[in-house]
């Protein structure tokens, strides 16, 4: 990704994916904004590790988004002063607020789901999010992953086991267009 | 490649311009530094949170050493030195004297204290304390960084150093009460109370059922001197991979229903297998087993 004009290309393909992805986890627009950069910053300094045949750029770009927005939590989690972190923010204008709003407000349903599958075992709930809630294909959510296709179906399997009820209730529909790259 | 249509909002438009730049600044000097001082991707590997619990074997170490030594340096950072666990008391007095507004409880094996013993605070200062390393140029013991300048009136550093167990360490604010012994729990494993039974050393073991009919498989089953029960399974629409159970009975279904898995329940702590064997039915046959998104054999190796 050294091409500024086809960076440009792939920015304006995947950012609201990936900023919808990142709404799917954290509420507060600046956040979102924040992150998302993040998410593409780490995949121009990264695009080294794509591979294409291990799946499309959107799953790559996801499994860095989990990174960034893992790491986030877990900064949040210590952070007291927060005053440094709003000073270090890029501005968003009102208009700015209120199309991450709509993406925030649009995500809850998700993030209700994100809730229920919360408490599973670490490696069970990356396979469920990735698919249930992000809605990659289990090959893409397994190249996310960089786990093994069968060892993604086998964990999706008992995480429907442990959650009948909300993967009843709701299948999400794909919340990205699978890219041709 | 087509490029999205889509306009960008004002925020988008000015990410992709910096990234843009961010990229340009790449080619040309390397390593370029990143628009941003914050770092968000190197990700501490701080254990945070209100509970910081690290297993760290609780080996007495004698010879002629202190059984603990806690030192103060001129900016306030105290380190305390343990290596006998069992004069917390002491030890709560030595880091007392020192500035540090601590606990110490001692907890025998398979003993914790009984939990909530005060409000956990949320926002720990980040060098606040860092979980325990081990002491330099010593086998046995550990010491532990403590930042006097950090703590909040009111708030105490609740320590619990366990036998053979670990230690955890949470700072709590306004009143904290005595450590009163409970049992622990066992470590707990969420475990289904079965399994799969047509695997090695299971009691189907060399017999696949996937894919047959009921008719076809449950003599077979019978024969081993097993009982059946039924899953019916309920499947999502287009059978993506997956599946829900409908209910489970004892009434045998039709023989012409497919298998797709047999599984084992088992019991007790060494999972003792039942005699009864869960069989997975769906009424009608579909194309692709829906236990495996696909064929077994792509997910389970012949021969395991």
């Amino acid at each position: 990704m050294r091409d500024p004009e086809a960076f440009e290309e792939f920015y304006r393909r995947h950012t609201e994916s990936v900023s919808r992805f990142v709404a799917r986890r954290v509420t507060d627009p600046h956040t979102v904004a924040d992150l998302t950069m993040e998410v593409f910053l780490a995949a121009v300094d990264t695009a080294g590790t794509y591979r294409p045949e291990r799946g499309s750029q959107a799953a790559w770009l996801y499994g860095i988004a989990r990174n960034v927005v893992a790491t986030e939590h877990r900064r949040a989690a210590r952070e007291v002063h927060k005053a440094d972190r709003a000073a270090g923010r890029r501005p968003l204008d009102a208009d700015d607020i209120a199309r991450l709003e709509e993406r925030i407000d649009a995500e809850r349903d998700a993030r209700r789901l994100l809730s229920a599958i919360a408490a599973l075992p670490k490696g069970l709930r990356a396979v469920a999010e990735l698919v249930h809630l992000d809605g990659l294909p289990v090959e893409e959510a397994a190249a996310a992953l960089r786990i093994r296709v069968g060892t993604a179906r086998v964990r999706l399997h008992r995480v429907r086991r442990l959650l009948r009820t909300e993967f009843d209730a709701r299948r999400p529909e794909p919340a990205i267009a699978k890219g041709t790259s | 490649m087509t490029t999205s249509e889509r306009r960008l909002a004002g925020f988008e438009e000015r990410q992709l311009a910096e990234l843009k730049e961010h990229i340009a600044a790449r080619s040309t000097a390397a390593p370029a530094r990143r628009p941003r001082g914050r770092l968000l991707l190197a990700a501490a590997a701080v254990a945070a949170g209100v509970c910081a619990a690290v297993a760290i074997p609780a080996v007495f170490g004698g010879g002629g050493e202190s059984a603990y030594a806690v030192t103060r340096d001129a900016n306030g950072v105290v380190y305390a030195e343990l290596r006998d666990f069992r004069d917390a008391a002491g030890l709560s007095d030595q880091l007392r004297r020192l500035g540090v507004p601590a606990i110490v409880d001692y907890t025998p094996e398979g003993k914790m204290c009984r939990e909530p013993r005060g409000k956990h605070v949320e926002d720990i200062p980040r060098d606040l304390y860092h979980v325990p390393e081990s002491i330099p140029g010593e086998k046995h013991g550990w010491r532990m960084r403590i930042d006097t300048r950090l703590f909040k009136p009111g708030q105490t550093f609740v320590w619990t150093i366990g036998k053979n167990t670990s230690t955890s360490t949470i700072l709590m604010e306004g009143p904290v009460g005595p450590c009163e012994l409970v049992d622990a729990p066992e470590p707990k494993e969420i475990r289904p109370p079965y399994r799969l039974a047509t695997t090695k050393g299971r009691s189907l073991a060399g017999y696949r059922v996937d894919e047959k009919t009921v008719g076809e498989v449950v003599p077979e089953i019978e024969k081993r001197g097993l009982k059946v029960v039924y899953v019916i399974m309920a499947l999502p629409p287009g059978n993506p991979g997956g599946f829900g159970e409908l209910r489970v009975q004892k009434a045998p279904v039709g023989e012409d229903w497919t298998v797709w898995e047999a599984e084992e329940v088992i019991e007790g702590p060494e999972d003792t297998p039942t005699g009864v064997i869960r069989l997975l039915v769906t009424k009608e046959h579909h194309d692709r087993n829906p236990v495996y998104g696909g064929p077994r054999d792509a997910v389970i190796p012949e021969g395991s």
